[in-house]
């Protein structure tokens, strides 16, 4: 038995202690919203809380999170409120999506620490993975989470897109470092 | 917090239909493309186009519009990141006149009605990036047919010639006396009246969404977990599986047993 507050709920799950935090996220508590990606801590699909810090729910057995308070996707907000989120809609940011629970949920803890990151301090701490290669929205919408330009209503986000073509050409480097980091981690 | 999956069976739109949810749910014959050589009326003549019936193969759908003023598309193309959910919408909420704010997608079951034919291949797929050119044609005339069946039951309600009713952003509108009704009140009379067997569609110089960059559906639901991807579907007595990949180059199978696991 592993006793565990879950997006603000405790719970107490019966699963094996070793078994991974996601499995037991997504299978006994059905909270599907966090992804398996790579299984191996790698892509960072299956980024959640623990106590504050992103860490890869693949990787971390249920019994380290023991006694620990677990925040997923569904419990960063309840009305997508949270800053990252609405800077997410604004930038429409996902393509597929698979990726982009994980990514947020990184991005939420890296924004608790560093309200103001830059450039370099987005590619050290965001190193997950995205296939549909969107980093290039994701850094726009990191940079107005910080800047609380999410404000702004939703129709922005048909200018930003065109800002975002312009700055894609940057974006290769960085995604190349981002992918070198991801890989390496 | 976990949204339940949402799965609308083809028995439950069938339901709906039958009058099982109140609204209007238009059977739209839709017509798919076929194969090299159909003939395809891409010339927009002025004013109007008029669309022959088509020789087509036909699949069905179906638009519910509720008197809470929400307008649902059945959807039986997948969404894999490229925008094709907003894209059919965009197309349908054009002709249709909606308010695009209403719109809303959910899953079409599968089934032969959704079956489309691409280069003599029938399947329900979504594949080729063929979703927007073998819907296009289909959702603009379903679009089209909704409207049409929207304003008769609005004219029939004052007592005017449909003619000089107009449809704009999910009301309908007859300016002479002044009268104003949104689809949601006139969804369930639009459903008794009979399906329009042609519809003119409207030149493309008057798109209202088409062509034009809008959000996209999917966004909200990708940014809070709540997004089904197939990884998250959970049915009664699901069971699992997995490939096993062969052990290395040139090797094969050499034999299986078939045992409960």
């Amino acid at each position: 038995m592993t006793n565990l507050v879950v997006n603000g709920q405790p719970r107490a799950l019966e699963a094996p202690g070793e078994m991974p935090l996601l499995w037991a996220l997504r299978d006994d508590l059905g909270l599907t919203g966090t992804k398996f990606g790579c299984g191996a801590g790698l892509c960072g699909a299956c980024t959640v809380h623990v106590d504050g810090e992103a860490v890869r729910s693949c990787v971390m057995p249920l019994k380290e999170a023991a006694g620990r308070r677990v925040t997923t996707i569904e419990g960063l907000s309840r009305t997508r409120s949270h800053p990252v989120q609405k800077a997410w809609i604004a930038h429409d940011v996902p393509q597929c999506g698979y990726c982009q629970s994980g990514m947020i949920m990184a991005v939420a803890a890296l924004l608790a620490k560093t309200p103001s990151p830059d450039d370099a301090q987005i590619d050290r701490a965001i190193t997950n993975l995205c296939r549909c290669a969107t980093y290039h929205r994701i850094r726009a919408a990191i940079h107005a989470a910080a800047r609380g330009a999410h404000t702004a209503a939703r129709g922005a986000h048909t200018a930003a897109r065109g800002a975002h073509t312009a700055a894609r050409g940057a974006d290769t480097a960085s995604r190349s470092r981002q992918d070198a980091a991801g890989s390496g981690a | 917090m976990n949204p339940a999956p949402r799965r609308v069976s083809r028995r439950r739109a069938l339901g709906a239909l039958a009058g099982g949810a109140a609204g209007l749910m238009v059977p739209v014959q839709l017509m798919a493309q076929t194969s090299a050589g159909a003939p395809r009326d891409r010339v927009a003549p002025a004013g109007a186009e008029r669309r022959p019936e088509p020789p087509f193969a036909l699949l069905a759908s179906w638009i519910r519009i509720a008197p809470d003023e929400s307008v649902v598309l059945y959807m039986s193309q997948c969404e894999m990141g490229q925008g094709t959910r907003t894209g059919l919408a965009q197309i349908l909420a054009d002709e249709l006149e909606a308010d695009w704010a209403r719109i809303r997608i959910e899953n079409a079951p599968t089934g032969a009605p959704y079956q489309v034919t691409l280069r003599g291949f029938t399947a329900q797929f979504t594949a080729a990036s063929s979703s927007t050119v073998l819907l296009f044609d289909a959702l603009r005339s379903a679009g089209a047919r909704a409207r049409r069946m929207l304003l008769a039951a609005a004219a029939a309600r004052w007592g005017v010639p449909a003619a000089e009713c107009t449809a704009a952003g999910g009301f309908v509108t007859h300016a002479a006396s002044g009268s104003r009704a949104s689809y949601g009140t006139l969804a369930l009379r639009a459903s008794t009246l009979p399906v329009p067997d042609r519809v003119e569609l409207k030149p493309r110089e008057a798109f209202r969404f088409i062509g034009k960059p809008l959000a996209r559906l999917d966004t909200p639901a990708k940014s809070d977990g709540s997004a089904m991807f197939g990884i998250d579907v959970r049915l009664p007595d699901m069971l699992h599986a997995a490939v096993r990949h062969q052990g290395g180059d040139g090797s094969g199978l050499g034999a299986w047993r078939c045992v409960a696991s």
